[in-house]
């Protein structure tokens, strides 16, 4: 099927129903290599005419699509639904989806396209906190003033003032395959279903790994929907706690009421080390362990010299935060300097920091540190209008997460794949580098308004 | 430039219903099978047609049936009433496709599909009439009217598409006023099919079906199977599965009832 690709966004319009019996005529071969030839910024697929779809139709366009975004690094995923058919791609794909989904063709080229577009005012509400920042972050980054509504009350009380509503909309690039979300610099881990040997298996370990890498001291599992714990899955989260605590790093395990688990594995996990909570509420009001996510960290991981592999990335790395910057604080940075060294002659300034850790093709970790007056700009957009310093450092480490992700589809064009750790803050430089102490590196120093932002590129 | 007189001298063109097949559906009406059956076979290119669709995979016969006699038998009086209209399709049909990546063998497969699943979906709904079960014969008109008018002005129907994505009733209303189907019901009206078979007709792309409208569940139910058909493999690949344009606002068990249909 032919898509119409206007203004560098490519739209596929299916009519009727979409099964595993027609989904390969929707996007054939011929169609992949005529968008591979004109590179989209976009590649979408219209659900107006569709009546019905079904799992197998759907998962093999989004195996498609994914291969094109992979292939010219483009925004995909499907448009033109209704709150009906959007639950039900969510469900069909249990809420874990890499493709994105905008409610309307028009909203489409909101997001993307080069057709010239006005400024709009936009209200956006979703139930997703994490989707939330991420849509609004799309839309700043085409110019457009966003207001986020703080819960669905809000949003039906402000919608009325606004021309353009996003809401049932979903932006996939650069969500991960685990699921988990960052608060406090407590690392979140939300379990479902039956915690066994498979969820041992396909744990994500290296990405754990590098969380650890980057200073995350607290993780935290989430249980509240679990069906059970057997004694496969308790061994592992025994496991995890015992390995941890060599690096000074603690597991909680929040909601994991009597019936999800017997007592025995319960006294098993807390004899390993694993702190136990009624809930993820009553997790956040115990001080001491959340005091504890801001340590400093202990240095037993092992140290290794910068690579030319990773100076091969730095343009990408440096480009995708500059942009991300300069569109979020619509202020110009300047580069001053470039060079390989040590981190530890950084002065120490009012500032906020984030570290990523990269896995996969490539291994290191970005930091990126921004004196205060530039990060609250840069974050202005994603924190309420009285803010607290969580919310500074949740939407800092949400502006880090979003040039992780950036980083991800560039080097995805190149055929490097990599995998980004959540981001973990940190208020002062000193303890950047009780962390960093003794890594060589790459350093990119700019000034953005008197202010410094550094970019350090490290193993 | 494709105009309503276009359309005029095209349906001009169409030849009138053979004398053979009008005396075959009479006998065919009167419930005579045999006396249809001796007039079928006077015709040759319908007794071939006949075996040709009767042989289709989806009527699901094990041997190969090629006894006119036998035809009308296995079929019974409504499907054989119903594939003698679909007869009146092969007059008007193209030598060759142009504008789609089409053959007579895959319009064929299609009248078949429709045949077949259009009783399903009759039997379903109890509705026995015979004006619901044959105008579904004539629906695939369509296809051959849009083939046919489109075929002289076939670089500039494409650059108009591939620029703006646009149907191609759309398309042909906007050059000549007339819908796909204001074509088929004139096609209708020459081979003297009742009226309320061109009524049936003009309701499928009408936007005002209510539930209040005669026949509002055949239409429904006819507008699923339409875009049911358009969405397999063979007829997204030929271009013309952006066909039928009309609202799709069905509502979910309708559309549960159609798939369990389908499906059985």
């Amino acid at each position: 099927m032919k898509p119409s690709i206007k203004n560098s966004v490519a739209i596929f319009y299916p009519n009727g129903f979409i099964d595993g019996d027609n989904a390969s005529s929707i996007i054939t071969g011929i169609d992949e290599t005529e968008i591979l030839n004109k590179k989209p910024q976009a590649i979408f697929i219209s659900l107006k005419k569709v009546i019905f779809f079904n799992k197998k139709g759907m998962a093999y366009l989004a195996d498609r699509m994914s291969f094109l975004k992979d292939e010219c690094a483009a925004f995909v995923g499907f448009c033109d639904y209704n709150e009906k058919k959007y639950d039900f791609i969510l469900s069909l794909f249990s809420h874990d989806i890499s493709f994105s989904l905008i409610q309307s063709e028009e909203m489409l080229y909101m997001f993307c396209g080069t057709k010239k577009i006005e400024k709009k005012e936009v209200i956006i509400y979703t139930k997703n906190s994490a989707q939330k920042n991420q849509l609004a972050m799309a839309l700043i980054e085409r110019k457009h003033e966003v207001f986020i509504a703080k819960d669905k009350e809000d949003f039906l009380s402000k919608r009325k003032n606004f021309d353009n509503v996003v809401e049932n909309s979903y932006i996939g690039s650069i969500e991960k395959k685990v699921s988990v979300f960052i608060k406090n610099n407590i690392i979140i881990y939300t379990l479902k279903g039956f915690i066994d040997s498979d969820f041992a298996e396909n744990f994500d370990k290296k990405y754990h790994k590098n969380a650890i890498k980057v200073g995350f001291r607290i993780f935290c599992f989430n249980a509240d929907d679990v069906s059970s714990v057997n004694i496969h899955g308790a061994n592992f989260l025994a496991k995890l706690s015992i390995e941890g605590a060599e690096y000074g790093v603690s597991v909680a395990i929040c909601g994991l009421k009597a019936g999800k688990i017997t007592k025995i594995l319960m006294n098993d996990m807390e004899d390993s080390g694993i702190m136990l909570y009624a809930d993820l509420k009553s997790f956040f009001e115990d001080e001491v362990a959340v005091h504890q996510a801001n340590l400093e960290v202990l240095k037993n991981v092992k140290k290794t010299n910068i690579n030319k592999k990773i100076i091969s990335i730095l343009p990408e790395i440096i480009d995708s935060v500059v942009h991300t910057m300069e569109v979020l604080s619509d202020k110009t940075a300047q580069k001053q300097s470039v060079k390989i060294r040590e981190l530890n002659d950084v002065k120490e300034i009012d500032c906020l920091t984030s570290i990523v850790g990269v896995y996969g093709d490539i291994n290191c970790v970005i930091i990126l540190i921004m004196q205060s007056e530039i990060a609250k700009k840069v974050c202005k957009i994603l924190m309420p209008e009285e803010y607290s310093p969580e919310d500074l450092s949740d939407a800092y480490s949400e502006f880090s997460n979003v040039i992780g992700g950036k980083v991800i589809q560039k080097l995805k064009s190149r055929h490097i794949n990599i995998e980004i750790t959540m981001p973990r803050i940190f208020y002062k430089i000193s303890e950047v580098m009780k962390l960093k102490n003794g890594y060589s590196g790459v350093q990119a120093n700019f000034k953005i308004e008197n202010q410094d932002m550094i970019l350090f590129l490290s193993k | 430039m494709l105009t309503s007189s276009t359309i005029q001298r095209y349906i001009s063109t169409i030849p009138p219903i053979p004398k053979v097949i009008k005396s075959c559906l009479a006998y065919l009406d009167a419930s005579d099978m045999v006396q249809a059956a001796n007039v079928a076979s006077e015709d040759k290119v319908f007794v071939f047609y006949l075996a040709s669709i009767v042989n289709k995979p989806i009527f699901g016969f094990r041997d190969e049936i090629k006894n006119i006699n036998q035809i009308f038998g296995v079929l019974g009086l409504s499907r054989a009433r119903q594939i003698v209209y679909g007869y009146y399709l092969l007059l008007i049909l193209p030598k060759k496709w142009e504008v789609f990546n089409f053959s007579n063998r895959k319009f064929q497969d299609l009248q078949s599909n429709l045949i077949v699943n259009w009783n399903k979906i009759l039997n379903f709904l109890n509705i026995n009439d015979k004006d619901s079960r044959q105008f579904i014969s004539l629906i695939p008109a369509s296809l051959i009217v849009c083939e046919m008018l489109f075929r002289d002005i076939i670089e500039t129907v494409q650059l108009l598409r591939s620029s703006k994505q646009i149907s191609f009733d759309e398309l042909l209303y906007k050059m000549s006023d007339y819908t796909l189907f204001d074509v088929t019901i004139k096609i209708a009206k020459k081979w003297e099919f009742s009226e309320d078979v061109q009524n049936l007709i003009s309701q499928i792309s009408s936007k005002k079906l209510t539930k209040e409208t005669n026949s509002f569940r055949v239409i429904i139910f006819l507008r699923l199977l339409l875009s049911y058909e358009m969405s397999k493999p063979y007829i997204i690949k030929s271009g013309l599965n952006d066909f039928f344009n009309f609202p799709l606002d069905f509502n979910e068990k309708d559309i549960a009832d159609f798939y369990k249909l389908m499906d059985d």
